[in-house]
């Protein structure tokens, strides 16, 4: 068994330096540890985003010359899973300074979705999601300030989990918000992350079906692709046989908006932190920092308030049985040659987690494929684990 | 140019009725425009004298047509005088107060509630009291089903007294409601040669005032052209259809805002035969709609669309030969049910044929609105189903008048209330 492990071990390395060094998904890589620690994540390879620190590495944030000192621990989640006998392998590839979300950067090489090459792989922790698609790790670790974990890993056809801010140790990583910014983990499947977070002592589920399943209201599914709204209704009408289904009062788009003044905010507070001229930021990050100083602390004040606003209805909604449900992106990722073109925002469902601090997974669809791209299903609720129980059911629901 | 007071011609638009008062039967000329601040009561045996008032004869010729049954030449001075002092007569008297009211309400920021003490109550207190009596009327099995997930409204615009019933079971609807927008579309019942008529205009209301969301319209006047679209914003000053609607919206929904549109006749597209969308005006306003109403969904508004119509006007007062029966109104209440299932179908191109096939026999105001409604919904791609309500009809067989309306819901097509 030990040398099982030893192989995949090393065999996840070889990918790692070769493959995902060559694809650029990766932008460094670690040697594996001898001998393998032992617990319950023994032998089981990762990568993490390089906004994760890693004892004696600066990370990168996507920019070169990196911005920040050698750190002198890794992070505490990192830490936390090598102790459980996980291997962390390598840091991978992102959007520059997180403040985009194409899977682009100038610094390091863009990114290619290994599913759909010609379409974008999302981001921004696009090589972290590559990694996972393309079976170099087990896992990876990533962050997630508006969908950075969810929409790559809907792109890539894996399963994302951003996790509430508080429920993991967060020490270590770079993050662009203090209270919408959250750490994610990328899987292949649904289970693997069970074993993660139930490795990591993260809250138990007590979901009890039937559940109660809240759907987008009608007028914030006008943006969803055709095929989209038709692979969502045939799910929700499947789903209405055997749980409770009801339409959610208009609540992402408001989201979306407030994340927008608070993203503003936050984003332009983190990158000041940096000390980096303005000329060495990417145009995203330029725009942040003019539209920061534009913005009225009027604006910042009204958008905190009906932060809270929304955080109270949206939590008292969701109680152990209840889930919102829609789907992870409103239409396939754009095509390379499209990406520029101004489009509905690929994280109108996402944004909501990341203003109400919610655990949220996204999860391919078994047999629902949109040129080569899985349709995924995102859903929030409590806890991660909760979130499992109703991917892995609404899954197996739909299987039937 | 011929002297107005020597060759008298009533202006347009006037609204000319017979009404009994006291057991006598008085001749009413009111403007619907607001022009003429009260209306005038009249003698019924002066009606075919004003209908010389045509500017094509002068008062003495006037005077010679009926002076072998009587009339005195200084009658129809007087007459001209009084018209013209209560500004039913074209003359320059009827033309500076048509310019200062029409300027009075041009540099206004808000619409006057024009009903308030006349339609409905006036004090805020007795409003409230009077609405709510309305919304108690509502069946129990509508009343316990509101959902905030309503996604549009079909109420009346007649009066509250013929109409209550079916207003309380429509707005029952809104009971806890939290949109923050209703784009709020009725009859424009006067004549211009434009469609579709904006205003930026807050709405007054003894509840207080309602606003009007500035950003929504003026995105919408802009993309579908602000010349046409406010050319006659000053058909809002009097439009009942619209105002109907605001006292409701402002008692249940104290956090709203609205977008007042109001939608002329389809008239000459019936008669061409060509589907609404065939007419540039039309494709372009519900393009512009369309837009704006996406802009503002994606920016966290929770809307609801709201039709202020009335469907079925009959009987002798509205122009009709044969006197009113319950036969005939039976007959009119099967071709009101066929109409209502056009729209429960979402079909607008059967609710246009439907009109079309009896040439508007049945004048149905409403039908623009709906048509516009139903066009909307299926260009911004929503799924929905309908609930019927209430149907009614209000028949006056003594004046020979019939409305028929109905109040009907729209919801998202899982509406299970949360």
């Amino acid at each position: 068994m030990t040398q099982e492990l030893h192989q995949h071990i090393a065999e996840c390395h070889r990918l790692l330096r070769t493959q995902g060094l060559s694809d650029r998904s990766v932008l460094r890589t670690y040697a594996p540890p001898s001998p393998i620690p032992e617990g319950p994540l023994s032998g089981l390879c990762f990568v993490v985003k390089d906004t994760i620190e890693i004892k004696g590495a600066s990370i990168s944030l996507g920019i070169a010359p990196s911005p920040c000192q050698p750190a002198s621990s890794s992070a505490a989640i990192v830490s936390a899973l090598e102790d459980l006998g996980a291997c962390c392998l390598g840091s991978t590839n992102l959007d520059e300074l997180c403040a985009t979300y194409w899977g682009t950067n100038r610094h390091f090489g863009d990114m290619r979705n290994p599913i759909s090459p010609h379409r974008s792989a999302l981001g921004s922790s696009t090589g972290s999601a590559i990694c996972v698609t393309q079976a170099y790790v087990d896992f990876a670790l990533g962050t997630d300030f508006g969908g950075s974990v969810r929409a790559p890993a809907a792109a890539c056809g894996i399963v994302g989990l951003k996790l509430q801010r508080k429920s993991a140790p967060d020490s270590g990583i770079f993050f662009l918000s203090p209270s919408m910014d959250g750490l994610g983990i990328l899987c292949r499947n649904i289970a693997q992350i069970q074993i993660i977070i139930a490795a990591l002592g993260l809250p138990a589920s007590q979901q009890g079906l039937p559940l109660r399943i809240f759907v987008p209201h009608e007028t914030e599914l006008i943006n969803l692709a055709p095929e989209y709204r038709s692979h969502f209704d045939s799910i929700c009408e499947t789903l209405s046989k055997r749980h409770s289904l009801a339409t959610l009062a208009p609540t992402y788009a408001r989201a979306l908006e407030i994340r927008k003044i608070l993203a503003t905010r936050d984003m332009d507070a983190a990158l000041s932190t940096l000390q980096l001229e303005m000329n060495d930021l990417p145009e995203a990050a330029k725009a942040v920092r003019k539209r920061a100083t534009l913005q009225s602390s009027a604006e910042v004040l009204a958008a905190e308030n009906n932060r809270l606003t929304l955080m109270a209805e949206v939590n008292s909604l969701l109680t152990d049985q209840a889930a919102l449900l829609t789907p992870t992106l409103p239409l396939n990722p754009p095509l390379l040659a499209e990406r520029d073109k101004k489009i509905t925002p690929l994280n109108f469902y996402l944004a909501l987690a990341n203003v109400c601090d919610l655990s949220a997974i996204s999860w391919p669809c078994p047999s629902r494929k949109l040129d080569g791209i899985p349709f995924s299903l995102h859903c929030m609720a409590q806890t991660p684990q909760a979130l499992c129980t109703i991917a892995s059911t609404i899954n197996a629901d739909i299987a039937q | 140019m011929k002297d107005p007071l020597r060759y008298p011609k009533l202006r347009w638009p006037i609204d000319i009725r017979f009404e009994k008062i006291e057991q006598q039967q008085i001749l009413v000329l009111s403007c619907p425009l607001g022009i003429s601040p009260a209306p005038l009561g009249l003698v019924p045996a002066v009606a075919p004298i004003i209908s010389c008032f045509e500017g094509q004869l002068s008062t003495s010729e006037i005077w010679q047509r009926f002076a072998e049954h009587g009339l005195k030449e200084h009658v129809v001075g007087e007459l001209v005088t009084l018209l013209d002092k209560h500004l039913f007569l074209e003359s320059p008297n009827f033309t500076s107060a048509e310019q200062l009211v029409r300027s009075q309400f041009a540099t206004s920021p808000t619409r006057p509630a024009a009903l308030a003490g006349l339609g409905y109550a006036a004090k805020a207190a007795e409003l409230e009291s009077e609405l709510s009596s309305y919304l108690a009327l509502a069946p129990a099995a509508i009343q316990s089903q509101t959902t905030k997930a309503l996604l549009g409204l079909m109420a009346p615009h007649i009066d509250y007294h013929r109409g209550k019933a079916a207003y309380g079971a429509a707005y029952t609807q809104l009971r806890g409601a939290n949109h923050t927008l209703y784009i709020l579309m009725g009859t424009a019942h006067q004549y211009s040669p434009h469609l579709f008529h904006l205003t930026n205009k807050s709405f007054e209301s003894p509840l207080g005032l309602l606003p009007t969301n500035q950003a929504f319209m003026q995105k919408l006047a802009l993309e579908y052209g602000k010349d046409r679209a406010l050319a006659d914003e000053f058909l809002h000053k009097r439009e009942h259809s619209l105002e109907l609607q605001v006292p409701f919206l402002r008692y249940l929904n104290k956090g709203a805002e609205i977008a007042p549109i109001l939608v002329g006749s389809f008239h000459h597209m019936l008669g061409s035969g060509r589907y609404p969308e065939q007419f540039e005006p039309y494709d372009a306003f519900v393009t512009a709609l369309v837009a704006s109403t996406r802009a503002a969904l994606n920016q966290g508004a929770s809307i609801c669309f709201l039709a202020g119509v009335d469907m079925a006007h009959v009987g002798r007062s509205f122009g009709d030969k044969e006197d009113l029966s319950s036969n005939f109104m039976e007959a009119m209440e099967e071709r009101d049910r066929i109409y209502l299932r056009h729209i429960e179908r979402h079909d607008k191109h059967a609710l246009f044929q439907h009109i079309a096939e009896d040439k508007d026999r049945r004048r149905i105001c409403g039908f623009p609105t709906m048509y516009t409604l139903l066009d909307l919904l299926d260009r911004l791609g929503l799924r929905y189903g309908t609930q019927l309500f209430d149907y009614r009809q209000a028949i006056d067989y003594d004046r020979q008048c019939a409305v028929t309306f109905a109040g009907m819901g729209f919801y998202p097509t899982i509406i299970h209330p949360q």
